[in-house]
């Protein structure tokens, strides 16, 4: 910790002090950083005596000097420098900063090692600069590209929205059980926090940690291994995610403001044939399809209809430019008494779709105490925070007929046509920790810590049908709280030749209670207000609660020799209230080890290797679920039907349980989803450090994850929790990070990652039978798990084109009945030409054949940052190289109902090849809207396409005021910068974004683009 | 000193580590688990409560609840559907598809009805009275060894029944006596299930009171009573084709004097409130409690019109022309008592907005108009609270029973003086031709007059393989292959590779 404070605070020296020049006399000097910046506390020493002196706080020594001594400079975080001193007048010694040395410590579970002697598989990003130059509303996003391995996906555009994280490879499904992502433990300050909020008791949309500023973020650390995370045991699996916020640093204090503003454009949006287009479009489908007697809806016909002539843009109208605000200020500072830190941030984000919108409000303060000549040090956090995101209650639709007026029009005047009424989505967190760390003698150091957090998340919407005017209305508040308290015990000597131990034993307990109280009503009669009348017959409300608690016990165990060798153990076992009694408690252990193979004698002599670290290891580490009773069987009492019945909860009076149907039963069996881990890293430093090369290879056998399987309906049950599913990830993690220095003002670093992940499902229970999800309804049959292909693979029909002709239908020469189409349609010319897998001359869901594969396997991130002199310019980019994503986008809107004629938008239908007669060399089948089985289906293997693409995140151009203008204005630094946002994406695909993509692979075409921000902002250091 | 605080922080250690046993005890608070929800008498009558629970919403069909994906928003009131639609009597005057293509046997084709073909809540009454049979011969607590015998009695009776109108519906059906029972469990053959459920009853027969003290009349025959095995035994036996036995075991009804036929004027007390000497067994809905319905979920719903609903127009009826050919002495000389109260013909000029006259003689209005009012609720325009009880079996439907196994056993006399019984009341003639074809023609043709709506036509039709004479849509062949059965829905399939479908339906989707 020590290091760290020392290395953050010659950082924060070099950024923020300016130069101060202090005449002196003979054999006076000063030591500065390479910009110019005084370093205090540096140590000057006369080699060969024990004459030696260290700086002070303007970077100024005086020191008695004879010519031609040796003077050696060293400070920590920078290189030591040995200079011969001549008669000189004034002594100026420049430090180069040491790029390894000052990332020296990092932090780990439940304490900190320096990263000579890390033998997990650790990232960190520094946040600092990141978050300084753009906007975000989730640190997670700003992460994106960064870390190799972390897979992060922006699959909505809405202000507010969750974004995908998930490292090293999916171990998740996705249906409605439990989590469709595999989400990473998330830990604030050494406190777990609450991250999200399951199905259950979600009544916000909002992104959980979206309340977090990432401007108060110092670090982020990804614990992407086995060692390195199993000590976070039972919530480990799918690695952890350590935030360190911002403390105060010694020295003046720092007192930052950071103000910028954002434009958000609105990016490409749907194909839409608009006015005289739609017409002839919905005419000529009347034309080739309408049965005898259907005619079409005035306004196509009509010439005299005011709807007739018209062309509403709705996408223009609804969506529109729009501004981001976002301001920030902290003041911080440490001394021997020890640290603060206040910050406050505001952030306002307006979304480019009408009624759309995302604010932050956040404040956090930290405070740090020495007593006990530093023996006891006492650390209070307190963090607050508020988020409201609003939203339209019809969804997000802007997918209107054309014909339709806009309700700006005088046809309309004053009626609206999209759906009436918001919804509000406000978010608020309470976060309160509280720790002490006792060091007992030298080396052994007691901590205790209790943090609570409180979360609410209140929902109001009201919607009010545009048709009817009936309005309903929907209230809900949910909370959670979260009570932890932690013990632990770290040991850390070093004795004899350079060994190095570090003993850890620690204890923590963890309640964590979830509360909803909902309440709905329904007008029973049209309303002309939004205060709806509440019939006593519709009013129903709802509350829930649930509780989980967990205990757990953890040691780790770390030795190294010289930093040469390193070993390392760990193990925690948890007991969490969610399983049965008989099965209540996980053992995760772990272990590494590592070898600084440059340290050896062997490799003395390869100059351009600075470092060289090869380091492996195993262990186990586990998920649970959000369910907080599933083991124990719930028990249903029943409840109100939609009449305020009481049919289904008693009879003749008397009321009892059931089983929950959905539940299953009692199942003692149920357990954590176990993650065995192995993990082999090789960890380069080349030329000076000027070159790092990272490189992991891993796999991970995730065993039994939590499934529901169907049962048979005689059993009576429609499903039961399984642990069922035994998922393999295996890949491979490259990181190479070069900084090079062409002259004194020209700096260029470069950061390349990408990682490989293969997904596959490798056991299922039953002797390996596919686990398919069967709907009662058609052709929508759900997903299939079966062993061999990947989570969430597509199985689909695979499409052989269109038929052409009625003899291309393939008959059974046996009985002579043509093949028969899905849901038993009668397959007819301009249909789609599936294949029939089994030949039994009927398309059902057997035959559906594996069709792609939703998971990235290649996943990654390059960015560049240029400085020279005050001006800097940072290029992020992220790329996905094979996915396979489905075109829902286009699929659904070529979907067509009965009444299809003036609901929503159509494509421009030239632009896509659609099957009309005969000899049509199309792409689509024909868009009969009257046919009985649509022939446009979600798992038709034509809407397969490239979910590959390379996108620059953003371009960042900053420019520092140079120290003589500073000196003038007084200020400490003064930064401007101009941030460009989502700047392009190459991609195959042919729908709008395809990073816009739900995890299972379905385009989120229900959802949000994603805007395009031009940000400029101006940051202060007073 | 200091190895006092070390000592001191350890203490403190342990003292965390010994309270963990407690800190893992969560349980949840608005519900209960399985271990604590068989404890006591009560937890026990609950159960079986919410067995008799399930079953009744099993009757009124599948709500959205119940199946992921249905059709339709809610129940429809589906035993009408499976007991009487297909008996060629019903009309739908409003032209509903869905009832019609239900007419015409098309079960599958028409995704509507899907919900329909699906046993799943039969199967869950089975279950949650495997789960009692279970859990509560464990419990001690809280109940007289008398009242536990009763209602472990009482639920084998409802496991039985469950299956026994399963079988009426789908045939072949698989046979679970087993809690927590995942096994893929293929259809057992109609004969075996039938046999089953004479034995089931047999077994908890003798711990069946004939009435349960210090309930209404009503509520104890909505609950499993002597009577009601008796009857269930007895229908059993009519499939099984022992008449004997059916015979008996409907004796032992008569003899026992609990049941008496009400009169003409009691109907009323009968069907609308199910308070009545002549009910057997009934699925139980009382305002009184919060059991009610409302548009959907109950019968009424589809029979009536204003004046006792909000419905303009009828969803269901049975034609004029066919009234008078299934009531030939009304025909003859209005001598039928029972069509007053049956039928009702409304005056559909009046204003929708109030409530409509009806007129004197019932079969006033034409061909398509006249409302099947056996089953009435109060007037006011609005579905609220329907409350009426719903009959399985009653002492009219009993007698005519068993008159139908006497006959079949040419014990004429004994067969004339119970179909005898019924006619009397209805004041029509006595039956007097002992031709016993002829006779059993006319036990037939007086179950249908007694019980039309009561859900027993079909299953009677499809019992003795006559569906086909009744309904056009069906052919003697269709209905040997099995097409007097509804077809399996596709999610008893799921997971279970030994269901088959009923032979005509795998042809005839």
């Amino acid at each position: 910790m020590k290091t760290i404070i020392k290395g953050t605070f010659f950082l924060f020296m070099m950024v923020v002090f300016p130069v101060f020049l202090i005449a002196q006399s003979l054999r006076v000097g000063k030591v500065t950083d390479l910009q110019g910046n005084a370093i205090e506390g540096a140590t000057i020493r006369v080699k060969g005596t024990s004459n030696s002196t260290k700086t002070d706080v303007t970077g100024g020594f005086r020191i008695v000097l004879r010519p031609g001594d040796v003077i050696v400079s060293s400070s920590v975080g920078f290189m030591t420098k040995e200079i011969i001193f001549q008669q000189t007048e004034f002594l100026s010694i420049r430090l180069e900063a040491n790029q390894a040395m000052l990332d020296d410590v990092v932090v780990v579970g439940y304490g900190s090692q320096t990263r000579q002697e890390l033998t997990g598989a650790v990232s960190t990003l520094k946040m600092e600069e990141i978050t300084e130059n753009q906007v975000a509303e989730s640190f997670e996003s700003m992460m994106q590209g960064r870390v190799a391995g972390v897979n992060i996906q922006l699959n909505s555009g809405e202000p507010g929205a969750t974004p995908n994280v998930i490292i090293r490879g999916l171990a998740a499904v996705s249906r409605d059980d439990g989590s469709a992502i595999s989400e990473p433990l998330y830990v604030v300050d050494g406190v777990p926090i609450i991250s999200r909020t399951g199905d259950e008791f979600a009544v916000t949309s909002t992104n959980v940690l979206a309340d977090l500023n990432p401007s108060d973020i110092e670090d982020v650390t990804v614990l992407k291994d086995a060692y390195a995370a199993a000590i976070y045991g039972s919530r480990a699996a799918n690695g952890v995610i350590l935030i360190t916020t911002k403390k105060g640093k010694r020295g003046k204090p720092q007192m930052n403001i950071n103000s910028r503003t954002g434009i958000n454009f609105v990016p490409r949006l749907l194909d839409v044939a608009g006015g005289q287009k739609e017409r002839e479009q919905v005419a000529r489908l009347y034309e080739l399809y309408a049965p005898y007697g259907i005619a079409m809806p005035s306004m196509y016909t009509d010439v005299t209809n005011p709807f007739y002539n018209n062309s509403s843009n709705w996408q223009d109208y609804l969506y529109n430019t729009s501004v981001t605000q976002d301001y920030n200020a902290s003041v911080r500072g440490a001394g021997d008494f020890g640290q603060y830190s206040v910050s406050l941030g505001y952030l306002d984000n307006e979304g480019i779709l009408f009624n759309t919108g995302f604010k932050r409000y956040s404040m956090m303060t930290n405070t740090t105490f020495n007593a006990l000549n530093n023996a006891l040090v006492i650390n209070n956090t307190l963090a607050l925070s508020r988020t409201d995101q609003n939203r339209n209650p019809d969804a997000l639709s802007s997918n209107f007929s054309s014909l339709l007026p806009l309700p700006n029009s005088p046809l309309v005047r004053g009626a609206e046509v999209y759906g009436l009424g918001n919804v509000s989505n406000v978010n608020d967190r309470v976060r309160f920790s509280s720790d002490v760390s006792w060091r007992i003698i030298k080396d052994l150091t007691y901590k205790v810590s209790l943090s609570l957090e409180y979360t609410r998340a209140m929902n109001d919407s009201f919607n009010q049908s545009r048709r009817t005017l009936w309005g309903t209305n929907q209230s809900a508040v949910g909370e959670n709280r979260n009570l932890l308290f932690q013990n632990t015990l770290n040991y850390a000597p070093r004795f004899g030749n350079g060994h190095h131990l570090s003993v850890l034993v620690g204890q923590s307990a963890e309640k964590i209670e979830s509360k909803t109280t909902k309440v709905n009503s329904v007008a029973s009669a049209p309303l002309l207000t939004s205060n709806v009348k509440w019939p006593t017959e519709n009013n129903i409300g709802i509350s829930n609660y649930g509780a989980n608690t967990l205990m757990s016990y953890f040691s780790r165990i770390d030795y190294s020799f010289q930093q040469k060798y390193l070993v390392g153990a760990s193990i925690r076992t948890d007991g969490s209230s969610k399983f049965g009694r008989e099965n209540r408690w996980g053992i995760f252990p772990s272990v590494s080890a590592g070898w600084n193979f440059s340290k050896e004698q062997l490799f003395q002599n390869w100059e351009w290797l600075s470092n060289g670290k090869i380091r492996g290891s195993y262990g186990m580490s586990g998920t649970t679920w959000d369910e907080n009773y599933l083991a124990l069987g719930l028990m249903d009492g029943g409840s109100l039907d939609q009449y305020n019945s009481l049919l289904e909860i008693s009879y003749g009076g008397i009321a009892g349980f059931t089983p929950t149907w959905y539940n299953g039963f009692k199942n003692e069996n149920l357990t954590w989803v176990k993650s065995q881990m192995g993990n082999v890293g090789l960890d380069l430093s080349l030329f000076n450090n000027k070159v790092e090369v990272i490189v992991d290879v891993y796999e991970k056998l995730t065993k039994g994850l939590l499934l529901t399987t169907a049962l048979p309906t005689t059993s009576g049950y429609n499903e039961v929790y399984r642990n069922a599913a035994d998922v393999l990830n295996r890949g491979v993690e490259f990181t190479l990070n070069n900084n090079l220095r062409s002259s004194k003002d020209f700096s260029w670093n470069m950061g390349l990652n990408f990682a490989y992940n293969k997904n596959r499902v490798v056991a299922l229970p039953d002797g390996n039978a596919d686990i398919i999800k069967t709907s009662t309804s058609g052709q929508d049959f759900g997903s299939i798990i079966r062993s061999g292909a990947p989570l969430n693979g597509f199985f689909f029909y695979e499409s052989q084109g269109i038929y052409q002709a009625e003899n291309e239908i393939p008959v059974n020469p046996k009985s002579g009945q043509r093949l028969l189409g899905l849901q038993d349609k009668k397959l007819a010319v301009g249909d789609r030409n599936f294949k029939d897998q089994n030949n039994d001359y009927i398309i059902n869901v057997e035959d559906r054949i594996y069709a792609g594969d939703p998971n990235p396997k290649w996943t990654g991130g390059w960015t560049n940052d240029f400085y020279y002199k005050g001006f800097s310019f940072n290029l992020v980019s992220t790329f996905v190289i094979g996915r396979d994503i489905v075109n829902t986008e286009l699929l659904e809107r070529l979907q067509f109902g009965k009444d299809f004629a003036g609901s929503s938008s159509l494509p421009d239908f030239d632009r896509y090849s659609i099957w009309e007669k005969s000899g049509d060399n199309a792409r689509y089948p024909s868009l009969n809207p009257w046919n009985d089985a649509s022939q446009i289906i979600k798992y038709d293997s034509e809407y397969i396409e490239s979910g590959s693409y390379f996108k620059i995140k953003s371009a960042t151009l900053s420019y520092n005021l140079p120290r003589s203008v500073l000196n003038k204005l007084r200020l400490d630094r003064v930064r401007v910068y101009c941030t460009m946002d989502n700047v392009i994406t190459f991609q195959g695909y042919s729908g709008p974004d395809a990073e816009l993509v739900t995890v299972d692979g379905f385009d989120n075409s229900g959802g949000y683009p994603m805007r395009r921000m031009m940000l400029f902002g101006l940051s202060l250091g007073l | 000193m200091k190895s006092n605080i070390i000592l001191m922080s350890l203490g403190c250690l342990m003292l965390v580590f010994s309270g963990c046993k407690d800190w893992l005890e969560e349980l949840p608070i608005n519900t209960v688990t399985e271990d604590q929800a068989w404890q006591n008498g009560s937890d026990a009558e609950g159960a079986v409560a919410a067995a008799f629970s399930i079953f009744r919403r099993g009757l009124a069909g599948l709500t959205k609840d119940d199946t992921p994906s249905t059709t339709r928003n809610g129940a429809w009131g589906d035993y009408y559907f499976w007991g009487d639609a297909r008996s060629g009597d019903w009309i739908t005057p409003n032209n509903d598809g869905d009832w019609q293509a239900g007419f015409e046997n098309r079960l599958i084709a028409r995704t509507q009805l899907e919900p329909m073909t699906n046993w799943r809540l039969f199967y869950r009454t089975i279950e949650q009275c495997n789960l009692v049979l279970e859990r509560v011969p464990e419990i001690t607590e809280g109940f007289t060894a008398n009242r536990k015998a009763e209602l472990l009695a009482e639920t084998r009776f409802l496991r039985a029944m469950s299956h026994f109108y399963a079988a009426r519906i789908w045939g072949d059906i698989p046979i679970n006596l087993e809690a927590r029972n995942v096994e893929p469990l293929g259809r057992a053959p109609l004969h075996d299930v039938m046999k089953m459920i004479v034995d089931e009853v047999e077994i908890a027969i003798t711990d069946l009171p004939w009435e349960y003290q210090g309930m209404t009349r009503k509520l104890s025959t909505s609950r499993g009573t002597r009577g009601a095995a008796l009857a269930l035994q007895a229908h059993a036996y009519m499939w099984l084709k022992d008449y004997e036995g059916a015979a008996a075991k409907l004796q032992e009804i008569i003899e026992s004097n609990y049941f008496e036929l009400a009169p003409i004027s009691g109907f009323r007390d009968l069907f609308d409130k199910g308070e009545s000497n002549e009910m057997v067994f009934q699925m139980y809905y009382d305002n009184q409690f919060g059991e009610f319905s409302d548009y959907y979920g109950h019968i009424l719903t589809y029979y009536l019109t204003n004046p006792y609903t909000s419905r303009s127009d009828l969803s269901l009826a049975i034609p004029k022309s066919r009234i008078l050919e299934i009531f030939p002495d009304y025909q003859r000389d209005r001598s039928d008592k029972r069509v007053a109260e049956f039928f009702q013909s409304i005056d559909f000029s009046g204003s929708a907005s109030e409530l409509r006259p009806i007129f004197e003689d019932p079969l006033q209005n034409g061909e398509r108009q006249i409302m099947f009012a056996k089953f009435r609720k109060v007037k006011d325009r609005s579905y609220n609270r329907m409350d009426g009880t719903v009959p399985v079996f009653r002492y009219g439907g009993l007698l005519l029973l068993k008159a139908e196994a006497d006959a079949r056993l040419n014990r004429v006399d004994e067969a004339m003086l119970n179909l005898n019984k019924v006619r009397r009341r209805a004041e029509i003639p006595a039956f007097t031709r002992t031709d016993q074809t002829i006779l059993i023609e006319e036990i037939m043709a007086e179950r249908r007059r007694e019980l039309i709506g009561e859900f027993h036509r079909v299953y009677d039709l499809v019992r003795l393989g006559r569906l086909h004479e009744f309904n056009a849509f069906i052919s003697e062949q269709e209905e040997k292959e099995g097409a007097g059965f509804f077809p399996v829905s596709d999610e008893a399939f799921a997971n279970n590779p030994n269901m088959e479908q009923t032979y005509y339906w795998q042809f005839n989707q």
